[in-house]
Parts: C-alpha cells; sequence; structure tokens
C-alpha cells in the first residue's frame, strides 16, 4: 500500500469526487492547493499508478456572426420552405425570399438545400422558380446542432456523432467556426479509486487539531499511522558557505593561539601595499600585470602618513638609518600614492605595525581577500584569501618563527612533519618557506615566512623582531576537501554548496 | 631540486634577488663552497685589455651607460655557449627588466678593432646583417622583420636615432637592446677571447650585470680584461670596467646569534660564510670581518648575510621554538559583527553564499536597471567581467541566482561583505562598507516575507527603527522602503521589478533587503593607521 501526503491524498479524493477526469483548474478549485503543489502531487501518483494523465486534442465549436443570426432567426432553407408551406405548398423563388426578409443572394443556397435535405422540388417555370413542399419539414440534425451551439460553446468530442457531422458542415457553411484545444485531463485509475477510500478515512484521523485535544475528541479517534521510513519533501536549511566556515574555523585556532585579528581596506595605496614593504618602485611585482591600478580616483594623498612617507623614502633611496645601502633609486612619491586592490595580506601587517594600537609584545593576524589580475583557471583566481600574520618582541628569532610554522602545520593543517626551505620576499630575511607533511596527501608547499627587514621595520617605527607568516589557506582548504579547482571556491552551485556537509 | 634524471639536475631557484646563481656555473660555484670543496678564491681582472670605449652624448637621452670587459682564454663547450645564451637572456629578462634597464652583448673580441665607439646611427641609412641572417638590412628593417625586433624594438624606436655599438673600422657590433651583428656578434666554439658589454639605463644595474656575466665565463677558466670608457658627459667621465673589487663589511657575531635564536662561535660562523661564498678575512672579538664578492648584488643589509649563514647551517638543523611570549587573542569586531548577523540570517533559513568583489558595470548596473554613478573602475582588468569592485552587494546575490535556475525553489540566500564606493576623503578617496544582502526567491515570495526578515533581525540586534516608502530603479515601485535607523538610512527592502528579475533570467518573484552591517561595529579595533 502506497503511503500517500497530504496533498496527494486531497487531489485523489478531488478526483473521486468529481466523478471522472478533471482538468488542473477543476483540481485547482476542488482541492484549493497550488498549480505547481497539484503538479507534484499528479507526479507521484502517476508514477505509482494511481492516476492517469490523459493529454487530448479536443475542438472547440462557436458560431459565427452569421452562425448566431441563422440561429435565432432559423437557417434560410427553413424559413423559405415554411414560408411556402403556408403558402399552400407551391410559391415562387423570388416572393418567398421577400417575405422571409432574406437578400437575393441566398437564392442558390436556399434551392441548394431544400433539394439536399429533400424537403421540395425546384421547379423552372419560364425565368422564374418556383419552390414546392409538402407540409412543413420535421427539424433536422442541422438545426439541433444549431439549437446547441446556440447555447455558447460545444466541443466537438462531446457531441453524439450524427451532430458532430452536422456542426461540421454547419462550419462548411461558415455558420460555426473550429478552434483546437490541448487539454490536459487526469483520471483515476482503480488502483487510485481504492488508495482514495483509505486517504478518505485517513485524513479525517490524520492530523491532531487544537480543538481535537481541548474537547477531548482525540480519545475517539485513531490517529493513523504514518510510514516514518518513507521519504519525506526535502528542505533546506540556512547554512554557513563551507568555505567561510572553515575561514572561521582557522580564525579561532589562530586566536586560540594568542593571536588578534585586524582589518583593513580592499582598497589600498601603493605606499602601504609595496612601498612600506620595501619592495622598490621598479619591482616586477608592481608591474600592471602583478596589480591592479585603480582608474579613477587614481591617487592618495600621504599627507596623513607624514614623516612616514619621507622615512620609507629615504629608506628606498639610501637606507636611512637602518643600515642598509637602500635600492639606490629615486624614489617617486606619486607612484607611492597610486590607489591599488590589496595584492597579498601583508600590506595588514604593515596597518597593523603602524597602528596606535600596536601592542608590544604582539600577535596579530588577518585573512585577506586579496586581488591580483590573473586569469581565472584551475588555479588561479583574481581575488583570493590570505592568512597573513606577524608576531613581535624583542626577544624573538629565527628559531621562532620555525617555532611557528611548526605550530601552524600541526593544529591548522594537521601535518604530520614539516620542514623549512629558504625562500625569498623583498619584505623579510631570513624568508623561510613551510612544507608540511600528511599522510596520504605527501609534502605540500603550505606557507611563507620571514624576519621583517629592518628597513621595513625601522622607518615604521618598529625597533623589535618581527616576524612575518602567511598561510596558503585556499590550498589547505581545497586539501581538505578534496577540490582539484579553486574556482570552486567562489562557486555559484547552489545544489554543490547543500550538498556540503557542516563538518 | 625538481628532477634528477640520469645526468641531469633540474632544479628550481627560489631566489629571485640571486642572479648570480642563475648559471650552471654560478650553481656550481655555489654547491663547491657549500660542500667547502676547494678553496674560495675572488674573482679579479688580470689586467687591462686594449679595447678602449668612446660614449657619444646623443646616447645620452636613450641608453646613456655602457659597461665592457674581455674575457681571454676560453674554450666554449657547446654546452658553455648553451649556458651563457641562457644566462644572458635570463639576465635581460628579469634583472635587465626585459632589456629596457640593460642588456648583455657577447662578441668576438678578436675581430674588434679598438676604440669602440658607441653612438647613434640613422635608423634608415645604416644597415647590418643581424645575428642568424647573411644579407644587411636597415636599422629600421631590423627592427620591423627581425624576431627579436619585435620583442625589444619599443625600447628604441620612439627616437629619431637609434644606439649602435661599432669599432674602430665602423663595423657595427649591434644595435642594443635589440639585435647583434651575424659576423662579430656571434661567438662560437672556436671564440677563445669574449668580449662582453652591456647597455641600459641605470649605471649600477649595468655593472652589476657585466660582473655577474663575465663571473660565470671566469668559471670556466677564463681571464677578465677591463676596458675604458670616455664619456662626455656625466660624472666620472672615465670609468674602467669591471670593478671587481668585493665590498668590505663588518658583521657583529651578537648580531648573527640574536637574530637566529643560535650560539655560535665565531669559527663556526666564518664557516657558515665561507660556505656561503663569503670570504671572513679575520675575526676580532665579536666582530667577523667580511669580504663580500663583487657578484653578490643582493646585499644590502648585514641581515642578508646571516640568512646566508642560516642556510649554510641548514635551516632544518635549528630547533624550533614556539615563541614564549603572552598575548590575548580576539576576534575583529567585524568578525563578531559577521557572526551576529549570520547567526540570524541563518535562524531565518537563508544560505551563506560567497561572490567576488570584483565585477562589471552589466552586473551592478545594467542589469539591475541601476546608475554606474559612483563606480571604481580598474585601470587595468584582465577580463571584462572584472572590471569594477561592486558598490551593492545584491547584483552578485541575483547573478549567483541566475546560474541557479535549475535548482529546487525556494532558494534563500544572504551574504555579508564589503563595498567599494567613491569617497570624499582626499587620503583615501574611497569609500569601504560591510554590507548585509539577502534574496528569497520563490512562488510566494514577497514583501511581506522580507519585511518580517528585517524586522526579526532588527530586534535581534537591539535596533529600533522605520521603513519609509522609497523609489529604486531595481525595485517595484510602491513596494520598495527605505530602512532608517536613529536617523540614518541604513538600507533597502523591497520587491524586485519584473524587468530586473527578466534581466537575470529568472521566473519568479523576489524579495531582497540591502543593509549597512557595519552599523553595529563602531565601538571595535580597527588597524586602518
Amino acid at each position: 500500500m502506497v503511503k500517500l501526503s497530504q496533498n496527494e491524498s486531497r487531489v485523489l479524493t478531488a478526483l473521486v469526487d468529481a466523478g471522472g477526469p478533471s482538468t488542473m483548474d477543476e483540481l485547482v478549485k476542488r482541492t484549493r492547493l497550488a498549480d505547481s503543489a497539484i503538479a507534484r502531487a499528479i507526479l507521484s501518483l502517476s508514477q505509482n499508478k494511481l492516476v492517469k494523465e490523459k493529454a487530448e486534442r479536443k475542438t472547440e465549436l462557436k458560431l459565427t456572426e452569421e452562425g448566431r443570426i441563422f440561429a435565432k432567426g432559423g437557417l434560410p432553407e427553413r424559413r423559405i420552405a415554411s414560408i411556402v408551406a403556408n403558402s399552400g405548398g407551391r410559391l415562387r423563388l423570388k416572393d418567398a425570399l421577400r417575405q422571409a426578409g432574406l437578400d437575393e443572394k441566398y437564392a442558390s443556397i436556399v434551392t441548394g438545400w431544400i433539394s439536399r435535405k429533400h424537403w421540395g422540388l425546384i421547379e423552372k417555370t419560364g425565368s422564374d422558380l418556383q419552390v414546392v413542399v409538402e407540409g412543413e419539414p420535421a427539424t433536422d440534425e442541422d438545426e439541433q446542432a444549431l439549437a446547441r451551439l446556440k447555447e455558447g460553446t460545444v466541443v466537438q468530442e462531446e457531441l453524439p456523432s450524427n451532430l458532430a457531422e452536422a456542426a461540421q458542415r454547419l462550419a462548411k457553411r461558415n455558420l460555426v467556426e473550429a478552434r483546437a484545444r490541448n487539454d490536459r485531463e487526469i483520471e483515476i485509475t482503480d488502483m487510485g479509486r481504492e488508495a482514495a477510500v483509505h486517504a478518505r478515512t485517513a485524513m479525517e484521523v490524520s492530523s491532531l487539531t487544537g480543538d481535537m485535544i481541548a474537547s477531548g475528541q482525540w480519545e475517539k479517534v485513531k490517529l493513523r499511522s504514518y510510514n516514518v521510513s518513507s521519504p519525506v519533501p526535502p528542505i533546506f536549511p540556512g547554512k554557513y558557505h563551507p568555505y567561510l566556515r572553515f575561514l572561521r574555523m582557522v580564525k579561532r585556532k589562530l586566536v586560540a593561539l594568542g593571536f588578534r585579528e585586524t582589518v583593513g581596506p580592499l582598497v589600498e595605496t601603493a605606499f602601504i601595499n609595496c612601498d612600506c614593504l620595501y619592495m622598490p618602485q621598479n619591482h616586477p611585482a608592481r608591474e600592471i600585470h602583478d596589480l591592479y591600478y585603480l582608474k579613477d580616483p587614481s591617487r592618495a594623498s600621504l599627507e596623513g602618513y607624514g614623516d612616514l612617507v619621507e622615512r620609507v623614502a629615504e629608506t628606498h633611496e639610501n637606507g636611512w638609518k637602518t643600515g642598509s645601502t637602500g635600492w639606490r633609486y629615486k624614489f617617486s612619491v606619486d607612484e607611492a600614492s597610486k590607489l591599488i586592490l590589496r595584492s597579498h595580506g601583508t600590506a595588514l601587517s604593515v596597518r597593523s605595525m603602524i597602528s596606535k594600537d600596536l601592542q608590544i609584545p604582539g600577535k596579530y593576524f588577518a585573512i585577506a581577500r586579496c586581488f591580483r589580475p590573473d586569469m581565472l583557471d584551475r588555479t588561479h583566481l583574481t581575488e583570493f584569501n590570505q592568512a597573513e600574520g606577524i608576531v613581535l618582541d624583542p626577544s624573538l628569532n629565527l628559531r621562532n618563527l620555525l617555532g611557528i610554522l611548526e605550530m601552524f602545520a600541526k593544529e591548522v593543517a594537521g601535518a604530520d612533519r614539516v620542514r623549512f626551505k629558504p625562500d625569498y620576499f623583498p619584505f623579510t630575511e631570513p624568508s623561510v618557506e613551510l612544507q608540511a607533511y600528511r599522510e596520504g596527501v605527501g609534502w605540500m608547499e603550505f606557507g611563507g615566512s620571514g624576519i621583517f627587514r629592518p628597513e621595513v621595520t625601522m622607518p615604521l617605527g618598529v625597533n623589535v623582531p618581527v616576524l612575518a607568516w602567511g598561510l596558503g589557506i585556499d590550498r589547505l582548504y581545497m586539501m581538505s576537501r578534496k577540490i582539484q579547482d579553486i574556482r570552486q571556491l567562489f562557486t555559484s552551485d547552489l545544489e554543490w554548496i547543500r550538498d556540503q556537509t557542516v563538518s | 631540486m625538481e628532477s634528477l634524471e640520469g645526468d641531469a639536475v633540474s632544479i628550481e631557484v627560489k631566489d629571485s634577488n640571486r642572479p648570480d646563481i642563475w648559471s650552471v656555473e654560478g650553481i656550481a660555484r655555489a654547491l663547491r663552497l657549500q660542500l667547502e670543496i676547494g678553496r674560495n678564491r675572488p674573482v679579479t681582472v688580470a689586467g687591462r685589455s686594449s679595447l678602449n670605449v668612446v660614449v657619444d652624448k646623443r646616447v645620452k637621452p636613450i641608453r646613456p651607460f655602457i659597461s665592457a670587459a674581455i674575457v681571454k682564454g676560453l674554450r666554449p663547450s657547446e654546452e658553455a655557449l648553451k649556458g651563457w645564451i641562457s644566462l644572458q637572456e635570463k639576465l635581460d629578462l628579469t634583472y635587465g627588466r626585459k632589456r629596457k634597464r640593460a642588456s648583455i652583448g657577447l662578441y668576438q673580441a678578436d675581430l674588434i678593432s679598438s676604440p669602440l665607439k658607441y653612438t647613434v646611427a640613422d635608423p634608415d641609412k645604416t644597415s647590418f646583417a643581424p645575428l642568424g641572417s647573411e644579407t644587411k638590412a636597415s636599422l629600421r628593417t631590423i627592427v620591423v622583420n627581425h624576431p627579436k625586433g619585435s620583442e625589444y624594438g619599443d625600447i628604441i624606436s620612439s627616437f629619431d636615432q637609434w644606439p649602435i655599438l661599432a669599432d674602430e673600422e665602423d663595423k657595427i657590433l649591434s644595435l642594443p637592446p635589440v639585435i647583434n651583428s651575424n659576423d662579430l656578434g656571434r661567438i662560437t666554439l672556436d671564440t677563445g677571447n669574449v668580449l662582453v658589454e652591456v647597455t641600459g639605463t641605470d649605471a649600477e644595474t649595468v655593472h652589476n650585470t657585466l660582473k655577474i656575466m663575465i663571473s660565470s665565463l671566469a668559471e670556466r677558466g677564463g681571464k677578465i680584461y677591463s676596458c675604458v670608457e670616455t664619456y662626455s658627459y656625466g660624472s666620472p667621465r672615465r670609468v674602467v670596467s669591471p670593478n671587481l673589487s668585493p665590498t668590505l663589511t663588518r658583521l657583529s657575531l651578537s648580531h648573527v646569534n640574536k637574530l637566529l635564536g643560535t650560539n655560535l662561535g665565531s669559527k663556526d660562523a666564518a664557516r657558515s660564510a665561507e660556505k656561503a661564498g663569503y670570504r671572513v678575512l679575520r675575526t676580532s672579538g665579536d666582530t667577523l670581518h667580511i669580504a663580500i664578492p663583487c657578484y653578490r648584488t643582493d646585499i644590502m643589509h648585514s641581515v642578508d648575510i646571516i640568512e646566508d649563514i642560516a642556510i649554510a647551517q641548514d635551516l632544518n638543523k635549528l630547533k624550533p621554538e614556539w615563541p614564549r611570549i603572552w598575548t590575548i587573542g580576539d576576534l575583529s569586531e567585524e568578525s563578531y559583527e559577521k557572526e551576529r548577523v549570520g547567526e540570524v540570517m541563518i535562524g531565518l533559513g537563508y544560505e551563506e553564499v560567497l561572490t567576488y568583489a570584483l565585477t562589471s558595470p552589466q552586473v551592478v548596473a545594467d542589469k539591475m536597471q541601476s546608475t554606474k554613478q559612483g563606480l571604481v573602475m580598474l585601470l587595468n582588468p584582465r577580463m571584462t567581467t572584472h572590471t569594477t569592485m561592486r558598490n551593492w552587494l545584491l547584483p552578485s546575490l541575483f547573478e549567483f541566482l541566475s546560474h541557479n535556475t535549475h535548482v529546487d525553489y525556494p532558494q534563500k540566500i544572504f551574504e555579508v561583505g564589503s563595498t567599494i564606493n567613491r569617497g570624499e576623503s582626499k587620503t583615501l578617496p574611497i569609500k569601504q562598507n560591510m554590507k548585509l544582502a539577502a534574496v528569497s526567491i520563490h512562488a510566494e515570495a514577497g514583501f511581506t516575507e522580507i519585511r518580517s526578515a528585517l524586522d526579526a533581525l532588527m530586534q535581534s540586534t537591539g535596533r529600533t527603527f522605520e521603513v519609509k516608502q522609497t523609489e529604486h530603479p531595481s525595485f517595484i515601485p510602491g513596494r520598495c522602503g527605505t530602512v532608517i535607523s536613529d536617523g540614518r538610512e541604513i538600507g533597502i527592502v523591497g520587491e524586485i521589478g519584473p524587468r530586473v528579475l527578466r534581466a537575470w533570467g529568472l521566473n519568479l518573484p523576489a524579495a531582497a533587503l540591502e543593509m549597512d552591517a557595519s552599523f553595529l561595529a563602531n565601538r571595535g579595533r580597527n588597524m586602518n593607521g
């Protein structure tokens, strides 16, 4: 026995009540359900062979203007035959037409039909035509059909076959017009009828209402038992986005390790994003294929940074007081004032270091949306996320940097082993690449790090070692979810998002 | 190391700042020193060559600097030639910034008579046979037709006269920085004496490039002879190249140990420095007197040397140590705010989505029937779909929905993200706001539903507010309201207009809201300098 949903029961009961095949419109009226709900119920019912769907082509018949006139006043042949019969059975056609108030053009129509219908004879006397009848002819099928049509639109297939033929004859005389119509009808099957009996009883006792509880009625009815293992309609819960949930998890781990989260603007100045990080102004990473520049507005004023601009400029040019030779070129404030989209999370580390809220000892991190002018493909996004952070204290050294990296690899990435490789960034020295090993995945590059160069920290007014690190969290997430294509992170596939677990 | 196949080792050089190891010779030298094979001998000049260079003042605005040297006594192998060409190309490309800042030429020194003239010539009246061709062609024809011409011709083509290098007999050596001549400028297995010349726009880069190139040649057993360049401008007017003398510096051992967290003695540190390619002249107390080889153009600060000592020690032998400092961790106020808003929206049955902040005016304005005013456009977009920063979030959500018309409805989604608008401030003429946007789309979606969600959100976040009738081109007239709290407009709510829905290929009614999500978070920490 198939268990029916509430809507399926209602549709089935309605079909029984209708006593025959029903259209969608009829079902909407009877069930008071929405079209889409009925359609879903029918789909399921027909899969269970409880209903049959019939799509039928029907012909709708309707009187034309002329047809309506004759439906009211009688067909021309009828009118003439009546007049002739009343005049003794013989009359000149011209006179008969005049008496009937019919135009001369009907002459041939009238004579034609009177002969064809065997109502009388047409005799020719000189140039005159005489109509001869033996009494008033009986009402014929054409007239019956006309009478039916006078009531309104008629479906041809619903007429008895003789009237349907008559209607077609009328159609040929342009008294009736025919229009095709597609009708979807739902018909209940024998199995369906049987199920409906159960459905009706089940409905009566299926829902426990407030009234039933209050009135004690519940004691008198038997609540229908449900098939608790049958499938139910899906609902889609509100959920966090899977990748954003992962980022929240990373944040929680970093907070647990004593890091304070910072945020900053997506649109940066080249000054903060590059110059403060001791990236020379002709550095390839500052070219237009590595950095998004803004068209308009294209510049910001650096006045708010005060002496910092001068210190950074001098550090680039000659090392300032940092003990460095500097990059030895002419620093351009205009170049530094260009507006760009943040290209790496390290820009946020600069913001942390120049913030008046900076604390030493301190640990800061940010998960930063960053932008680079790459074409989208399996391994590149034009915007992506970087986890980035700094640790500041007079006591810090390279072994502490390795300690931080090792902790991240184990705590955040669940790595079994780590190893370190030399790396290069313009803003750190020494620079270290972290590689993490995970059973089943192998060695993977997991992050870049280093100790900020004095050329970076001193102009910013920070005179302690600053350990800086960045983690490739996009890749880490892809690894944990076995995602091959990085574009999946920003997927617009709602089904995929709905399918993801909250684990 | 990338791979090891038979006799061939393929390695990745991560140090983009170390042009001295962009060659087989450079890597061999670094390995030899690291493995302590043989003595660490400095590169030196064997003597003065007979070749001088005279610099015409007309090259000054085009490519003002030249530096040359001759390496003698080479017996190049096929491999060596290939290696030098590849080093030359790599230096031209990266260190020379695609030959703009510096470019290298190698020539058969024996075929060239002194003095060498670095001068200019008429591109249409001067001709020579470029590398790879037997026939002479005008400079302009070369720039148009030769593959290197189309690659590098732009560097000089805007000038009326172009730089050339010619010898005393007016034989043309090259058209810098485009191409060498086919006879003088092609070195072969028989070339024992090679002239190396670098021209460019930055004197230091030009000199450094020469040093790196000839050090590499000298590694193959050649001896280096200097040249004299005479300028008619700038200072000094007379330059002897190359200058291979090392840079002398002092390194504090305690600084090394402090930065690395080690406890190295002076002998340990000195040995590591030698392995890294420095020469330690002597140690006195805490101080190491160090000679930096001439080809180490990357050394700017003692930290650069200290890193090399750490690498020579092997990073993996240093013991990692979690820093013993106490700090209190915390999320940013923005993160808390996102969580608060997220909790309510998820409770209301909305699914969180993540979309790009970079988009296009078609998405944020055209399809929404809205205006392009205040959009912040990129100067150098890579894709037509990513040309501007979004100034509101709802368009991204509708773009998302347009990809999901085959997926079960109802669809209720939200996103919390940043929007970018033009701002008034001179310091940063950009306004960034954190916004919440939400859309509900299904057969019965309508104003009441989204307004109820708004009420729930405001009630849950403890804000009083009112909604006032407003007009917005994306919404149905008469079914759109502005959300006002504390006298400020903080959002918009309503039913989306059918024209917008059609533009996105959506066939169901949709109700939406977009609000300021940061309006609760004004008391938080913010590292905006």
